[in-house]
């Protein structure tokens, strides 16, 4: 087991996912070693769930249907542009 | 087995094909994501509604001359985040600064305050509370960090985006993410080591209308 006990940055490369294999299994011998490293990684972990399920600010429940309506009368009103503009005299046709 | 939901892209690809229902879709797909990210930014609700609306009227505006191999999420919630900022820009450019930039120290150097003591004491208090108490300790706590690390957090914790979709809605480098985001984390164990129920600071917002009120 290595002296130096791991950094932050290499516990969240850990837990994050962000290791090949070799560096992978080098925390893992560690951590099989070292209780406080293990006490850390727990900690960390801890928090990336509790971070997963942080509250969420909802929404009014007709919001999405009030914006639908939103974008679909503004797409009416670009497509009645597009045919004023047709209908326009010296528009191309 | 019920039927896999379409991809955004399928979808866009149906909009463009005439059926106006495939937008609603994305619609009703994206409202909560988008608002629950306006809201952590502008702490408004109202304003949260109006970023929320107004994201999904640029994009379908700008569709017709929108390349459809761009992935679409990390596009959408980009529209949404220059909105945000905008209107930060517009409410209070002081704090707007803080939405662009890494947090530096007056040297120029930027901050680290990578926590690397190996606690041999007891427990810190955070780590012995229940999870829904911690829950709420770790939302007051993002409310305190600087934009950027909000933004950084909310993106890949709440609404799963990878580091790849994070880096293309914040016209960040990659490795930036991963900085800001490991940063972000030890500025959050900090505070609940210190400060167990921090003040979140104010959202743009409440800050202009109290000094409006003030005058």
């Amino acid at each position: 087991m290595s002296d130096k006990h791991l950094t932050a940055d290499e516990l969240d490369f850990y837990i994050e996912k962000e290791l090949d294999d070799r560096a992978r299994a080098g925390i893992e011998r560690h951590l099989s070693d070292c209780a406080p490293c293990r006490g850390r990684l727990a900690r960390d972990q801890r928090m990336n769930r509790a971070l997963q399920t942080l509250p969420r600010q909802d929404p009014p429940r007709d919001l999405a249907a009030r914006i639908g309506s939103a974008v679909e009368g503004a797409r009416g009103r670009a497509a009645e542009g597009v045919c004023r503009d047709r209908a326009r005299p010296g528009a191309r046709r | 087995m019920p039927p896999m939901a379409p991809t955004d892209e399928a979808l866009l690809i149906q909009y463009k094909a005439g059926d106006g229902r495939a937008f609603r879709t994305l619609v009703e797909r994206y409202t909560a994501p988008i608002y629950n990210l306006a809201f952590r930014f502008l702490r408004d609700s109202m304003e949260a509604e109006n970023v929320t609306q107004e994201t999904f009227l640029r994009v379908v505006s700008a569709l017709e001359r929108m390349r459809l191999d761009v992935p679409f999420k990390p596009y959408l919630f980009q529209v949404a985040v220059n909105l945000c900022r905008d209107l930060a820009r517009k409410e209070h450019p002081v704090l707007f600064s803080d939405l662009n930039s890494a947090v530096r120290r007056a040297d120029g150097a930027e901050m680290d305050e990578a926590s690397e003591a190996i606690e041999d004491g007891a427990a810190p208090l955070w780590e012995q509370v229940q999870e829904e108490e911690l829950g709420s300790q770790l939302s007051a706590a993002i409310d305190t960090l600087p934009l950027i690390y909000q933004a950084v957090i909310t993106l890949r914790y709440v609404e799963e985006f990878s580091y790849e979709e994070i880096a293309q809605t914040l016209g960040l480098p990659l490795n930036t993410v991963r900085t800001h985001l490991r940063r972000a984390k030890n500025r959050l164990r900090l505070k609940l080591e210190q400060e167990p129920n921090p003040v979140p600071s104010q959202g743009f917002v409440r800050i202009q209308t109290a000094e409006r009120g003030a005058r």
